[in-house]
């Protein structure tokens, strides 16, 4: 891409122009592809493609683009090569690990429950910072939906039908029209947006533990 | 978007893929948003005492509320802050502390605080509530005489230097933060961002929040502020932003331009001077735009130092009195300047008042030696022959002797440009003696588009008046050429360099001043062969330059020659002589330290040779140490983004992945690129290459990802500035870039590299058959 177009683009996306972002990711999206492509390999090809991972490589780069530090030219692929490969690195060990599922884990009710709700909060993980566990565990179920509100739509549906109602992942691919790799692609991004939003709403909830 | 659908690229663009991030972006921004407001006015109706009637005002910090105080029944204004922004102890404590005082001020043009406490882990306080409406929007509306405008401003002083009285200062002063009531009274808000003086928890490293995101109102920042010198901010940045309130209150316009990114918004507010108010509106009087340009002075010692001085001298003012503001006219620059160097400008000071003509008066002068006054009493031709001394004097002014790169001197520089442009327009030689002086001092100064015009007037100049021959052409033909080649533009010195060697044996070489000169050509030559490759032709002109200098004992001579000695044994330790090496470099740092001191970068510059030697020589520890007490030397003296601090650096760094790894060269070649792309710019040879060094590092770190393109800017950017994609440096990112290729899967682009590579081994063979 040339410099000096990169350079400009990136300026006016830095501005708040949604159109730049979407020409520089447009401009890019080919190389991008290209350099993800060879790391999904013949073992997850039917599981996970390099569109799954772009597409939601895309929305990370709209919410976080606030955050992104240009450090000259080349700097826009190689960052968002960086979150493409964690994508791609959430999609393959959700993949892995749907292998050898722990009996305890699922909870296939398709109702979220206090427990489904508790074991959200663990896999972001949040604790409970306020005195009493008990007496704010609704106030804190309520806060959570909240902020489940507030994620990019396909997160928090990912989040709603995988970890309150216990669905399977192929099941909620099935009904998105996207690949199983991709759902844990979204729900690792969905988790950490959540933890993020948990963290800063710190009168509920503390990070760590 | 199934992997074993219909054909998912075709179903699915990449337009359309983008499309959706977008509006799922756009989407769960706005749920945050409402989800943050509906937050904070729970917290608002939350607090004890009050009832909340609606929202008043939104700004970054929180969201204002609209409310009543149930036991006396007034209205009240509730400030909650968002979560996060107070939640560090040292935040907290700054806002307690911040209430706490303002609780004490009581003003009548100051906001007073009533109650303040936390609920819900959101800080909130209780003010007064003020009806009526913003500064500008008052303004906009009465449209009052220039007379009541600043009976306002005066009023809006008075409040600040009351807070300041208490050691507080606001540093968010705009005219939102700036409301009038109903009888037309100015009441000051939001000290949100106030810091207390000597507020340790204020001292924050700079202007912007950990976010990026600038701490305060752009458009009002004072310089200090936009340069994120946080130590800098006092009271005077106050009245700075005053001085922005005051003069958009009488022009509707702010005193730059304002309008462009957040950077060059701040740059503008260091850099460009405001636009005279009088060029705005001839009607406003002379002594309010003085009052106004001095609150508006880049550097705080011009400002009023108080709010207080500038309510009083608008007062003053306004009841017909003298002000203080007057006075500070265009000889501030060159009186500072004098007060600044003033050893060096005693004897330029006389020339300057007399031929240059920057209208200093003889109060400037007072002072100034018997010697010096007569110079200046002296007839136009004598003054004339006073250019040299001038020239030297002003020339001495560099950064490694006095540390001093401020933006004044720049300034003074290009004010004498014009000036002497004008005044000595019919004198060339004086005039090219002037922009030889100044193509040094803004060369000292990394500016260096100013000085490659000076020294091309120069050499102008000169070719003009005295022809391709005369030894001052030759030696203004050298300083361009000599500039070109330390600026990596080998194609526009090479042909100066042939044309100096070629006028050189016709020079005559009479007394010393032509040895020297002779000398100083030479080494420069010998650079130049050392730079092409020409190892024999670099040792004869070193060796040759040597000679011309021996017997000839000024302290200039000595330092020349400790130079010539310096590069032929920084020359030799390439050869692998090191015998000889040593002992010119040693000669080398014994002179210039007896001559410059230890302290000086010249002398840093000879340990760095000599650091060089000691490595090749495998006596690592030794070569550590000079090069760190050079790095010193230079950082202190010539600023951390010289070419020549980043030069010295990148030695250390390669020392120390050479002995440590890469992982302990990490941090400086990263602060190293940092540096170079400010100072430098992106497209400067030393920033290609420190970026290569980066992307080698990064590779060799296992982060390929990061690696590729650095890699490929430095491949990309070094074959075009070096005209040679063979170039060892080329080479070397070259194999490096091919290898992070392939290790990413990209085997179309590890050919690619590697035909380049192949097309390199092609030309090296060809070259050593006959």
């Amino acid at each position: 891409m040339d410099p000096t177009r990169e350079e400009q683009l990136v300026k006016r996306a830095a501005q708040g122009d949604p159109d730049a972002l979407g020409d520089l990711l447009m401009e890019l999206a080919p190389q991008l592809r290209a350099r993800i492509e060879p790391g999904i390999g013949a073992r997850y090809a039917s599981l996970l493609s390099a569109d799954d991972i772009l597409q939601v490589t895309f929305l990370e780069a709209f919410l976080r683009f606030d955050r992104f530090d240009s450090r000259g030219p080349g700097a826009t692929l190689a960052w968002l090569t960086r979150i493409a490969q964690n994508n791609l690195r959430d999609a393959i060990r959700g993949l892995d690990a749907a292998k050898r599922p722990s009996p305890a884990k699922r909870v296939t009710s398709g109702r979220a429950s206090d427990e489904s709700y508790d074991g959200l909060v663990q896999a972001i993980g949040a604790t409970f910072s306020t005195p009493s566990v008990k007496a704010a565990r609704h106030e804190a179920h309520r806060f959570l939906d909240e902020a489940i509100d507030e994620l990019p739509e396909d997160y928090a549906h990912v989040i709603r039908a995988f970890d309150l109602e216990g669905h399977a992942a192929a099941d909620i691919a099935a009904t998105m029209g996207r690949s199983v790799g991709a759902i844990y692609m979204l729900r690792a991004r969905a988790h950490e947006s959540l933890r993020e939003a948990m963290g800063g709403a710190s009168r509920y909830f503390s990070l760590g533990g | 978007m199934a992997p074993n659908g219909e054909s998912s690229q075709a179903s699915t663009s990449d337009r359309d893929m983008i499309e959706r991030a977008r509006v799922q972006a756009k989407a769960a921004a706005q749920a945050q948003r409402r989800g943050l407001i509906g937050s904070l006015a729970n917290v608002a109706a939350s607090i004890p005492g009050y009832q909340v009637l609606g929202e008043a005002k939104r700004g970054g910090q929180g969201i204002v509320y609209k409310a009543l105080q149930l036991s006396t029944k007034r209205q009240v204004a509730i400030k909650v802050l968002i979560d996060g922004a107070t939640s560090s102890y040292a935040e907290s404590a700054r806002f307690e502390r911040e209430v706490h005082v303002l609780a004490q001020l009581h003003h009548p043009h100051i906001v007073s605080v009533h109650d303040s406490g936390q609920t819900s882990g959101h800080f909130y306080c209780v003010m007064d509530y003020i009806t009526g409406e913003s500064l500008d929007d008052y303004v906009e509306r009465i449209k009052p005489s220039v007379h009541d405008r600043l009976q306002l401003f005066a009023e809006v002083c008075e409040a600040v230097n009351a807070a300041h009285l208490l050691g507080v200062i606001h540093r968010d002063l705009k005219p939102s933060n700036i409301r009038v009531d109903e009888a037309g009274h100015p009441h000051i808000l939001d000290f949100g961002l106030a810091k207390t003086t000597g507020d340790a928890f204020a001292e924050s490293p700079s202007a912007m929040t950990m976010s990026g995101q600038f701490l305060g109102s752009l458009q009002w920042a004072s310089p200090e502020q936009a340069e994120g010198g946080a130590s800098r901010i006092d009271t005077r940045t106050d009245v700075y932003s005053l001085g922005v309130i005051a003069y958009h209150m009488l022009a509707g316009r702010f005193p730059y331009d304002v309008s462009g990114s957040m950077k060059q918004i701040l740059n503008n507010i260091v850099d460009l001077e405001p636009t005279k108010l009088r060029s705005v509106d001839r009607s406003i009087n002379p002594d309010v735009e003085a009052i106004v340009m001095k609150t508006l002075a880049k550097e705080r010692e011009r400002r009023y130092q108080t709010a207080g001085e500038l309510a009083r001298d608008v007062r003053r003012f306004l009841a017909g009195e003298a002000i203080e503001a007057r006075g500070d006219s265009t000889a501030y620059v060159m009186r500072k300047m004098l007060r600044k160097h003033w050893p060096v400008f005693a004897t330029a000071a006389a020339f300057v008042a007399l031929v240059i003509g920057f209208g200093i008066t003889m109060t400037v002068l007072r002072g100034v030696a018997v010697k010096q006054r007569q110079i200046a009493e002296a007839k136009t031709e004598e003054a004339l022959a006073t250019v040299d001394t001038f020239v030297n004097a002003i020339g001495s002014v560099r950064p490694e002797d006095g540390g001093d790169k401020d933006i004044p001197l720049r300034s003074a520089l290009i004010e004498l440009k014009d000036e002497a442009e004008d005044r000595l327009g019919d004198k060339p030689m004086p005039l090219a003696r002037v922009h030889d002086m100044l193509g040094q001092s803004f060369e000292s100064l990394a500016q260096l588009e100013p000085a490659e015009a000076s020294y091309e007037r120069a050499l102008d100049l000169r070719l003009k008046a005295l022809g391709e021959h005369d030894r001052e052409t030759i030696k203004s033909m050298n300083v361009l050429a000599v500039f070109y080649k330390k600026n990596d533009r080998l194609d526009d010195a090479a042909p100066l360099f042939e044309r100096v060697a070629a006028a050189l044996p016709t020079l005559r070489r009479g007394g010393p001043r032509d040895q020297r000169d002779v000398a100083a050509i030479r080494i420069n030559l010998a650079r130049w062969y050392e730079a092409r490759g020409d190892k024999t032709g670099a040792a004869a002109s070193y060796r040759a330059a040597i000679e011309d200098l021996e017997g000839l004992n000024e302290n200039e001579d000595l330092r020349a020659r400790a130079f010539a000695s310096g590069n032929l044994g920084g020359f030799l330790t390439s050869t692998g002589a090191y015998d000889e090496a040593s002992e010119r470099l040693r000669a080398c740092v014994d002179a210039l330290t007896e001559y410059r001191g230890e302290g000086h970068p010249e002398t840093a510059i000879a340990q760095v040779k000599l650091a060089h030697l000691l490595v090749k020589q495998d006596r690592i520890g030794e070569a550590e140490q000079l090069y760190r007490q050079a790095i010193d030397v230079l950082t202190t003296k010539m600023g951390p983004g010289h070419p020549a601090t980043l030069a010295t650096r990148s030695h250390l760094y390669e020392l120390t992945i050479k002995r440590d790894g890469y992982a302990a060269g990490r941090s400086i070649i990263e602060d190293m690129v940092a540096q170079a792309r400010t100072t430098l710019g992106e497209s400067h040879a030393d920033t290609v290459l420190y970026i290569g060094k980066l992307g080698m590092c990064q590779a060799h770190m296992g982060e390929d990802d990061l690696a590729r393109p650095n890699l490929e800017l430095a491949c990309e950017r070094l074959r075009q500035i070096r005209k040679d994609p063979c170039h060892p440096d080329c080479i070397r990112f070259t194999k490096e870039l091919a290898a992070v290729c392939e290790r990413m899967g990209d085997a179309a682009g590890a050919a690619a590299q590697n035909a380049v590579l192949e097309q390199c081994d092609d030309q090296a063979d060809s070259a050593v058959r006959p």
